[in-house]
């Protein structure tokens, strides 16, 4: 079955890696061979994937990635091209630089929201930070909004809106270290609008949360700033809007 | 070109034979004088006038890297053989068609074939004694260089980003890819052309640099 260039919505569909190499290395039978070309003549986003593609078959030879089959076939094209050969050279020494430079490590709000296992986390600590607050809290405190762990708040990119009223005694922060290196202590710093109004003791963290009580008459009306630091420096920090319940 | 090289025959059932080659024809550059390359501007479709040129390079990118994907033998040649039968065609009035790009693409695949079936007659002969793909100290060392210089000139978030997307290896690749392009609010395959526009122009650059001598 022949399957067009566009998704239904209009947009691009990629090409899938192994037909892309299959194409490069004429394995691809003729009807389908064709079929490419003819995008990539007609559409300037598919030429260039092609290229990019051509690449990445070069990265995976150099690899050694490629099966013996696929990697003789390339062999072959090497023998008979000095432009690819002289490619291949400059890919080799591009992947020298590469693996020299420095890896330059996400910041944990990078990671955990680029994490493909930020969901899991996500509904896990939605879990956690639901029965901790159905358990601490009186019953008249159940203010279900009152998911305060910076999780949430950061997932969202702004500022959160939480309500709480004279009826909330704790809320209960759940800080997630997931990508941050090993330190000594963490502390937690609540500051309202007009200035720091609360801070935690420092915690001895070596795992994937640093957590907080804090009381709930701390919290007045209007904007809050909730900073993690280690060694009294700023490690991230979040914004939490407040208001009367 | 014009010279006789040492050839195998491998279309047919002899035996590998050592011999003098008859010469190949040399090709003619692609050369149109001014007004017939007006005309192939103008056949290529391009509806602005500003456009037009490039709209051509693209295309003669796109012919040439046809002709190189199909594993055929000088494929800039082959491409100004392509251009060359289009704008006499065009010249002499002999194209009526809305697809521009798809009739270029038409006389690629017939000169591919027959540009296939010369290469297949001859196959010179220290391209299949040589070793595919040696790794040159020497050469990658020079490239080394001159790669130095062209990263210096990309900015440096282009620089972080075509390190990173071309880091991982093997299983880790996918998930990283993934992850660079949620954190940049991209599809894996715009970021793989976005990528490669990068690591294309450090490609070109190293290349120049090569060319001029300097490392």
């Amino acid at each position: 079955m022949k399957t067009g260039p566009t998704t239904p919505a209009g947009e691009m569909r990629p090409i899938d890696v192994d037909i892309a190499f299959a194409y490069l290395l004429g394995e691809l039978p003729d009807d389908r061979a064709s079929q490419l070309e003819d995008e990539a003549f007609d559409n300037d986003e598919r030429f260039e994937e092609l290229r990019a593609y051509e690449v990445e078959l070069m990265d995976a030879y150099l690899s050694g990635e490629l099966s013996k089959e696929r990697s003789d076939r390339f062999d072959t094209k090497l023998k008979s091209d000095p432009e690819l050969r002289a490619r291949l050279n400059t890919a080799r020494a591009f992947k020298l630089k590469v693996k020299a430079a420095p890896v330059k490590k996400a910041s944990w709000f990078a990671t955990l929201f680029t994490s493909r296992r930020f969901p899991l986390a996500f509904a896990t600590g939605l879990a956690v930070a639901g029965a901790t607050v159905m358990v601490l809290w009186p019953r008249p405190m159940t203010d279900s909004e009152v998911s305060l762990r910076p999780l949430a708040v950061r997932a969202e990119a702004a500022a959160r809106t939480v309500k709480v009223g004279k009826s909330t005694r704790t809320v209960k922060l759940e800080l997630s270290l997931d990508g941050e290196p090993a330190r000594a202590s963490w502390n937690v710093v609540v500051s309202g609008p007009s200035g720091e109004v609360w801070r935690g003791a420092p915690v001895k963290a070596d795992a994937v949360a640093v957590q907080a009580e804090v009381p709930g008459s701390v919290f007045t009306s209007g904007r809050h700033s909730i900073v993690l630091q280690s060694n009294g420096a700023t490690v991230t920090e979040y914004e939490l809007t407040i208001e009367p319940e | 070109m014009g010279q006789n090289r040492l050839s195998v025959c491998i279309d047919c059932d002899c035996v590998p034979l050592v011999t003098q080659a008859a010469p190949r024809q040399a090709r003619e550059r692609f050369q149109p004088d001014a007004a017939t390359f007006e005309r192939l501007l103008d056949f290529v479709g391009a509806d602005q006038p500003a456009r037009r040129a490039e709209r051509y390079r693209l295309l003669r990118e796109k012919v040439e890297s046809f002709f190189r994907w199909k594993g055929l033998v000088d494929p800039a040649g082959l491409a100004d053989e392509t251009f060359d039968r289009v704008a006499r065609r065009v010249e002499a009035n002999e194209v009526r068609t809305a697809q521009p790009h798809a009739f270029i693409l038409g006389v690629a695949r017939m000169v591919a074939l027959e540009a296939a079936r010369r290469d297949r007659r001859e196959v010179p002969l220290e391209e299949h004694a040589s070793d595919p793909a040696p790794a040159n100290d020497d050469d990658v060392e020079v490239r080394l260089k001159a790669l130095d210089g062209c990263l210096e000139g990309l900015l440096p978030a282009e620089r972080e980003l075509v390190f990173t997307y071309y880091r991982d290896e093997g299983s880790t690749r996918i998930e990283g890819r993934q992850r660079l392009a949620d954190s940049l609010g991209t599809t894996v395959g715009a970021l793989r052309v976005r990528a490669f526009r990068i690591r294309a122009r450090l490609e070109t650059c190293v290349q120049e640099k090569l060319e001029s001598g300097q490392k």
